[in-house]
């Protein structure tokens, strides 16, 4: 095993020496595949911030996107526009639904109780899905095709620009939302402490219902935008997996941060991968993340939590 | 009673009586026969990964339907009880214990995932029981060479030689890389690869690129491609789901390398979500085209039109290659059985032995069993071409590549 | 009272002789094959146990146990198929070792904890599988390790000698984790669970009893593995990942993830059961269990055995409030 990194760093580090340009090439959609993480990342962290819950169906909520638009666009017959939308209405409807009937009332009970839950969902509506559209790859509509956006010279989709654009507005979106708004401020501070917003007058369980719908919005903009990326099949809720990994590295309460940290993660496999070696790529990868890790304890932007004693 | 406490009772009690009654579901889909029947167990990757390939789980099916319809093997119903082990080698292992000890079926077969007949084939031949594998490439599975695991599909090893002397005979390539993705399939064929390729003196290998099984990003591996240059890039166990990805990705990075593909590539999927991309690429396949009316490919047909109209797919591309392989599996057990005339199970061990070309109503036009015995005929390769045409080639006995059926996909 | 009291423990020792007499008994009861399901259960039991002391005792969240798993099995297999050691030593020494490549992964606990830690964890656990399938010329990578037939004195280690030889060894880590629940150890891990700052004020040396929880947790899980890995006879790298780890999480939490043996020893065994008697239909079988799960989280908190203390309470409150059953069986 060893003089197989050792053969393939060699040959690498001439790559590396030799041709620039193909780094730039290599960091870009390396930037292209992290957005995609950071979206999950995102929607994971909405939901981690306002209740501190590990959504384990968090992948499957984008795959549920990804098969909706191909149920309105392919099997309705619905414009690409309007297939999306309902889309990603249905899933704030089907999140928000979940959240209302299973998780809410655990939440003061026990944490680690709740994963369950979501682990017991994200195996149900992985059935379900499999029930109706079947184990194979879905042909999945070209969303783009009468909007391509390619910027020449750089190697990325149209897909994958626009979703770094829709990743974009969402960023300032939220940071518009949060700071401005009464929503909000009001969803802030249920973050921070739950007990004190109820007692100011603040709706908890509505805000809870609104921080796992606009989950659900950005899991299933996710999974449509990723479906480019990778294939629409019913295990495709892996992408939650690497989202729960970009939300953690970047700092487990910060929006932002979750996109950072997708970013970081998706660059990371690609240079691993490209300049050391492709079978230890994840492993590479891991090891710096330990190390990020160690370094900045709660994570990139994550502020650290001040425990009080 | 909170409105949320209500609805939680509500949901538990459905789901409580859920839980009591699905599981005696299936019993009272039994009815009783005459005859004893037959057991034979069927391992699939049914669910979760590798689930194109658990298809052949139903060809099976049909196949038990239509014996059982016409009589049975000698007499006998069969009683196909098909296992899930959701490509999971351990859960493989779990089935072979339940099909020998639990279910005692009398012979069992199945495996779609290299890595659980790898599993699964070492506890068949402790227990004495035959078991033939249905849809696995990886010469590891029967090699070494175990007296009751046979293997039916051709093998990794005999995929490699042909598609390196396709690649020699159409690009005359001077360097070569492998595009492999991780598990046992993937490896075999690399393997298979790199230990062929000494015969082909003028190729070098430039590199043997790895991806995992559940893979969310390529571009690295295309971009990586794309710097070594190589003349023709091999790809090794790349299933549906890899391969639509990554020839997106190698059109928006501009990477058109000339490919020359194993088996899992070849798939109508495949080629209807990326049409142009694979436009010059030859694929190995399995199963071949069905527009021409020759003798292999009538049977084709009527197995697509058997297979749609007994499980009335959705997605209208089904069936793919792998039903072919359970349908076949059965059949030929029931060619053995009938050989043999009777159930005893060291005796079509031994028929099993001496066969060397099945022309059965399968659809792989000759069986290989055991490494020694394998050859190359059933091994058929797919010519893409632009417009949507593709042809099949299928090697005639002195070795040439002869064109037998020329058909527009879409 | 008294006599109350002594039927009471009349009862409970009845039911225990029940229990063992089924478990010392079941291969001849219910056959090889079901003997063989609560051999994995028994495995897994391991591993939900070394969970179940590092999550529910010291409250340290790791996603890492798949990997304790692994090393576990691979490193006796290993020793078995390359040095010839016999079973029973190897399935040790498979657990020390992984309870060695645990414990630095306490250090690392001081500083991250919770959800980074389970990222750190996770990575680690991921890591080892790429390892397990890389080095191929150790571990045969993807093709897997194939274990050969072992033996423990005369005996062949399968059917019935596999599974009295992994009945002592479970009963007796479990008995061993029993006394390290009610030791200062246990103890200790609690009070790190409860209040870190706290404990480390009372002169809990946290880093000596974090990279504890994590090497015993680990030595467990290995010890879970090797075992797993002599019944299976044959392991791969994706048998270990995290997925395994979501497997015991569940297990634990069904059980109780306050209750250490119990929890996870009930756990275990449903959850490696309930797919056996889920039926024929076989896409059904993942349905089943997601709404098994969901029925537990929906009605059981605490698990299977917080929900049966719950119900024992409110037995017992409601006989209370009953006025003339009060005078019959009153407490005196």
């Amino acid at each position: 095993m060893v003089e197989k990194i050792i053969s393939s760093t060699r040959l690498s580090i001439i790559c590396f020496l030799s041709d620039m340009p193909i780094l730039f090439d290599v960091i870009i959609t390396g930037i292209g595949a992290g957005v995609l993480y950071g979206l999950v990342g995102l929607a994971f962290v909405l939901i981690l911030k306002a209740t501190n819950v590990v959504n384990f169906f968090q992948g499957d909520t984008c795959a549920f996107g990804a098969y909706l638009t191909v149920f309105f666009a392919a099997q309705l017959h619905l414009n690409l526009p309007l297939a999306v939308g309902l889309s990603i209405l249905s899933a704030i409807a089907l999140t928000v639904f979940l959240e209302f009937v299973g998780l809410r009332p655990l939440y003061k009970v026990s944490i680690i109780q709740v994963v369950i839950g979501t682990v017991a969902i994200s195996m149900i509506m992985r059935y379900l899905i499999r029930l109706y559209w079947g184990p194979q790859v879905v042909p999945f509509p070209d969303l783009f095709k009468d909007i391509p956006l390619k910027i020449p010279g750089i190697p990325l989709g149209s897909a994958t620009v626009w979703m770094m654009i829709l990743a974009t507005l969402s960023i300032s979106g939220f940071a518009i939302f949060f700071k401005y708004t009464r929503w909000g401020t009001a969803l802030r501070a249920c973050c921070q402490d739950r007990s004190s917003a109820s007692l100011m007058g603040i709706n908890v369980g509505a805000m809870m219902s609104l921080a796992w719908g606009l989950s659900g919005a950005i899991g299933s903009i996710a999974g449509i935008a990723g479906a480019h990326m990778i294939s629409v099949y019913p295990e495709m809720g892996i992408i939650g997996l690497k989202g729960f990994v970009a939300s953690i590295l970047g700092g487990a309460n910060s929006i932002p941060g979750a996109l950072l940290g997708g970013v970081i993660l998706g660059v990371l496999e690609n240079l691993s991968g490209f300049y050391i070696s492709f079978a230890f790529r994840d492993l590479i990868a891991f090891i710096i993340m330990i190390f990020m890790l160690i370094v900045r304890p709660s994570g990139l932007l994550g502020k650290p939590v001040v425990r009080k004693v | 009673m909170r409105k949320s406490n209500k609805l939680r009772v509500v949901i538990g009690g459905l789901i409580a009586s859920l839980l009591v009654t699905v599981p005696f579901l299936g019993d009272f889909a039994k009815e009783a026969t005459g005859a004893e029947p037959v057991k034979i167990g069927f391992h699939a990757s049914v669910t979760r990964i590798a689930v194109e390939m658990g298809q052949a789980a139903l060809g099976a099916q049909l196949a038990t339907e239509e014996i059982n319809a016409a009589g049975g093997i000698l007499g006998r119903p069969i009683d196909l009880i098909i296992y899930d082990d959701q490509c999971t080698p351990s859960l493989a292992a779990a089935a072979a214990h339940k099909m020998i000890e639990k279910d005692k079926v009398f012979i069992a077969t199945g495996g779609t995932c290299s890595g659980c007949s790898i599993a699964a084939g070492p506890i068949f031949n402790e227990a004495k029981m035959p078991y033939f594998a249905a849809a696995v490439l990886s010469p590891v599975v029967s090699v070494p060479l175990k007296k009751y695991v046979f293997q039916m599909p051709f093998t990794s090893e005999a995929q490699a030689p042909v598609l390196l002397d396709f690649a020699r005979k159409t690009h005359a390539p001077k360097t070569l890389a492998i595009l492999q993705r991780g598990g046992a399939y993937g490896k075999s064929v690399s393997d298979a690869f790199i230990k062929y390729l000494p015969g082909y003196p003028e190729m070098r290998l430039l590199e043997v690129l790895e991806y995992p099984e559940i893979a969310t990003d390529f571009s690295s591996h295309l971009l990586k491609l794309k710097a070594l240059n190589p003349d023709v890039v091999l790809t090794a166990g790349t299933m549906v789901a890899d391969g639509i990805p990554i020839f997106r990705r190698a059109e928006e990075l501009n990477y058109r390398p000339k490919w020359v593909c194993d088996l899992g590539i070849s798939d109508d999927h495949v080629r209807q979500a990326v049409k142009k991309s694979m436009d010059g690429i030859y694929c190995a396949w399995g199963m071949a085209g069905c527009n021409v009316d020759t003798t292999t490919n009538k049977r084709i047909a009527d197995f697509r039109m058997k297979y749609k109209e007994r499980f009335k797919p959705k997605d209208p591309m089904e069936p793919s290659q792998t039903p072919g392989w359970g349908y076949n599996a059965i059949y030929f057990i029931k060619f053995l059985i009938e050989k043999v005339g009777k159930f005893d199970q060291e005796k079509i061990v031994a028929e099993a032995e001496r066969v060397t070309d099945w022309t059965g109503p399968g659809l792989m036009v000759s069986a290989t069993f055991t490494l020694e015995k394998h050859y190359h005929l059933n091994l058929f390769v797919k010519h893409y071409l632009p417009d949507g045409w593709e042809e099949t080639l299928e090697r005639t006995k002195e070795g040439d590549w002869k064109v037998i059926d020329k058909a527009k996909r879409y | 009272m008294l006599k109350r009291m002594s039927t009471n423990k009349w009862k409970v020792g009845v039911l225990v002789l029940f229990v063992a007499f089924i478990i010392i008994f079941y291969p001849k009861i219910f056959g090889w094959y079901w003997a063989f399901v609560l051999v994995l259960a028994g495995c897994y039991f391991l591993g939900a146990l070394g969970y179940n002391i590092l999550l529910g005792l010291a409250g340290q969240v790791s996603f890492g146990q798949a990997a304790f798993f692994g090393i576990g099995a691979y490193t006796s297999s290993l020793l078995i198929l390359l040095l010839d050691f016999p079973a029973w030593a190897s399935v040790f020494l498979g657990g020390l070792f992984a309870g060695i490549i645990a414990y630095p992964i306490g250090i690392p606990a001081l500083k991250i904890s919770g959800h980074y830690l389970a990222l750190v964890t996770l990575a680690f656990s991921e890591g080892f599988v790429v390892i397990f399938h890389e080095w191929v010329s150790l571990t045969e990578g993807p093709y897997g390790l194939k274990v050969p037939l072992t033996t423990f004195g005369p005996w062949d280690l399968k059917t019935e000698a596999l599974y009295y030889f992994v009945l002592v060894i479970v009963g007796i880590l479990a008995f061993t984790a029993y006394n390290i629940d009610r030791s200062c150890i246990g103890r200790a891990f609690k009070a790190i669970r409860d209040g870190e700052v706290a404990a480390s004020s009372l002169g809990i040396n946290l880093m000596n009893y974090k990279t504890m929880a994590f090497a015993i947790s680990g030595f467990y899980s290995g010890v879970g593995g090797a075992l797993l890995a002599l019944a299976t006879r044959c392991i791969m790298p994706w048998d270990f990942d995290f997925r395994l780890t979501i497997a015991l999480l569940t297990m634990v939490v069904v059980g109780g993830l306050r209750s250490t043996i119990a929890g996870s020893a009930l756990g275990a065994v449903l959850l490696t059961f309930f797919p056996e008697w889920t039926g024929k239909l076989l896409e059904i079988k993942e349905l089943m269990y997601g709404l098994l799960l969901l029925f537990c989280f929906l009605f059981l908190r605490g698990g299977i055995v917080g929900g049966l203390a719950r119900a024992k309470d409110k037995i017992g409150a409601r006989k209370q409030l009953r006025p003339f059953s009060g005078i019959r069986h009153g407490n005196a």
